[in-house]
């Protein structure tokens, strides 16, 4: 035996399993390639670029390097040149109006029929039926005004711009730092987080926000509630907001989850209603489960915990964690949401560059009120 | 006629033989190359991003490595090189720290339970908190399904070194798991 082997064997390395699945089966070895397999590279095409081809030539390097060296200095420029347009982009003087972009329709400014040209500060714009009018929110993005619709231009400068929606419809895109625009209904704070939405209310108040890009914040005394695109929630006039859904939630799932929003609070972890909201969920479900259990932790006493822990699984989700650190599992399930995160708004730049504010107009007009 | 036309590449010639005719601008050799070193890279990153980011970094780390093969002298280096440029891309992704194709809960197995889904999670989490030589040839080993002499061939490691970091490797792996399997108990 050479020295080299008996090294191997004094320091245990003669499991064959474990260098070429030789010998015998070392069990826990092969449970861990069984647990892992699913993690594997799969067999795809290479990804080939267009056009691209090795660039094998030494003497190429040289004016690679310049090149290279005038494409950073495009670069430095073009990021300068970014910069400087979203400064420009961001500062309103205060109390400035908003353009007008276009209307359709009956549409009355402060009360006077007219083709206006701009929403004055503290200015109220009304639509009457199959009416609609698109604005310039200040220089941060668009918003639509459908049908029937009474909006306020309540306040507007430099990181600060509110319209108050009294009633209707109201679609905006827009891409700003969060915070920056809101509009208030008259339940609520309708806060943007960097995003694409749509809000319709009635008289007093009741109606609900469908976020279709970004994040949105919906907010008054009782409850704060983060609602991702690709969901829904219901706005009340006289109350807190409910739980956002997605979308493609089943009728059944969106009734259990307003039975539950309807109890306050004075929800039964092991109740009716929430086993009917379990037996309808799925993985896009999980935000209402996870709002859920943040608002009404005595849930997690339930099998809510367990559906949330399967729809997403992550290791710091135990009973033993949630009554040591609750918070601790709560941002871990929050990190695991598929959704793009708040502080990245700024990779929602294609919202800076509006080009469905006609399109949504016209739905608005149509449809939008409906 | 286009250069792939003229150089006929045999998925089984040597590894210099593959570069030198990539170098040519030889698509199948490049399409080769790919082949036999995609699981290597994607191993070597899966010890520091989610799988959904390590399958597109993997396209990444060859688009870069095929554009700079011009830069390589010895044809017979391009495995260590190709686990540099996939070590730096893994890196500079985990500095930005933003998953390249959203926020990604880790794939598992279709057929698995929540359990072993569950088990997958931590031994993946205790994989990664290795030491880069010990996690590297596991992600190989366990993860990838390649063995001792394919590790060493494709990373241009010796075999000795692979296996001490296979071996050194799983005892500090066991070890870590027994400590996570003794703390969710206690």
């Amino acid at each position: 035996m050479s020295n080299g082997d008996k090294r191997m064997r004094d320091e245990g390395m003669d499991n064959d399993y474990l260098w070429d699945r030789s010998g015998p089966v070392d069990l826990e070895v092969a449970r861990l390639e069984r647990l892992l397999r699913g993690q594997s590279h799969v067999e795809v095409p290479r990804r080939a670029r267009v056009g691209a081809s090795p660039t094998p030539l030494p003497r190429m390097r040289r004016r690679g390097w310049r090149i290279a060296f005038a494409a950073a200095a495009m670069l430095a420029l073009c990021a300068l040149g970014a910069g400087a347009w979203f400064q420009q982009r961001l500062h309103w003087e205060a109390g400035a109006p908003w353009q007008v972009i276009a209307q359709q329709g009956d549409v009355r400014v402060d009360g006077r029929a007219q083709q206006a040209q701009a929403l004055a500060q503290d200015g109220t714009l009304e639509t009457g039926a199959n009416a609609t009018t698109r604005l310039r929110a200040a220089g941060i993005g668009e918003v639509a005004v459908g049908a029937g619709s009474r909006v306020r231009l309540v306040e507007t400068r430099t990181g600060f711009h509110r319209v108050q929606l009294e009633q209707g419809s109201l679609w905006a895109r827009v891409w700003a730092p969060p915070g920056q625009f809101g509009v208030g209904v008259a339940g609520a704070d309708v806060i943007d987080l960097g995003c694409e939405f749509l809000l319709k209310v009635d008289a007093d108040g009741n109606g609900d926000l469908s976020v279709l890009s970004g994040w949105v914040q919906v907010d008054n005394l009782r409850r704060e509630v983060l609602v991702p695109q690709g969901t829904r929630v219901r706005v009340n006039g006289d109350g807190a907001a409910g739980t956002p859904h997605a979308f493609s939630a089943s009728d059944a799932f969106v009734a259990a989850l307003e039975a539950i929003d309807a109890r306050n609070g004075a929800v039964d972890a092991n109740g009716e209603e929430v086993q009917r909201l379990i037996a309808e969920s799925r993985q896009q479900d999980a935000i209402s489960l996870l709002v859920l259990l943040r608002d009404y932790p005595q849930l997690a006493e339930g099998p809510m915990f367990e559906r949330l822990s399967m729809l997403l699984p992550t290791p710091l989700a135990t009973r033993d964690a949630w009554r040591s650190d609750r918070m601790a599992v709560l941002n871990a399930w929050w990190d695991a949401l598929p959704y793009p995160r708040v502080k990245r708004w700024w990779t929602q730049w294609p919202d800076a560059f509006s080009s469905r504010g006609g399109k949504m107009a016209h739905w608005l007009r149509t449809q939008g009120n409906g | 006629m286009n250069q792939d036309d003229r150089d006929d590449v045999d998925e089984a010639d040597s590894v210099p033989m593959l570069v030198d005719a990539a170098r040519r601008g030889t698509g199948s050799a490049m399409d080769a190359l790919f082949r036999r070193f995609a699981p290597m890279v994607h191993g070597v990153l899966l010890g520091y991003v989610q799988k959904a980011d390590a399958d597109d970094l993997t396209q990444d780390v060859f688009e870069t490595a095929l554009q700079r093969l011009g830069d390589l002298r010895e044809a017979a280096a391009f495995p260590g090189w190709l686990l540099g440029i996939a070590r730096h891309a893994a890196l500079d992704a985990k500095r930005r720290r933003i998953p390249l194709t959203g926020i990604e809960i880790e794939r598992v197995d279709a057929q698995a339970t929540h359990e072993e889904r569950l088990d997958a999670e931590r031994a993946l989490a205790a994989i990664r908190s290795l030491p880069q030589a010990y996690r590297e040839t596991l992600m190989l080993r366990l993860v990838e399904g390649l063995s001792g002499p394919e590790i060493a061939e494709r990373t241009g490691l010796t075999a000795g070194s692979v296996r001490v970091n296979l071996h050194r490797g799983m005892a500090l792996l066991r070890n870590a798991l027994a400590d996570r399997r003794t703390g969710a108990g206690a």
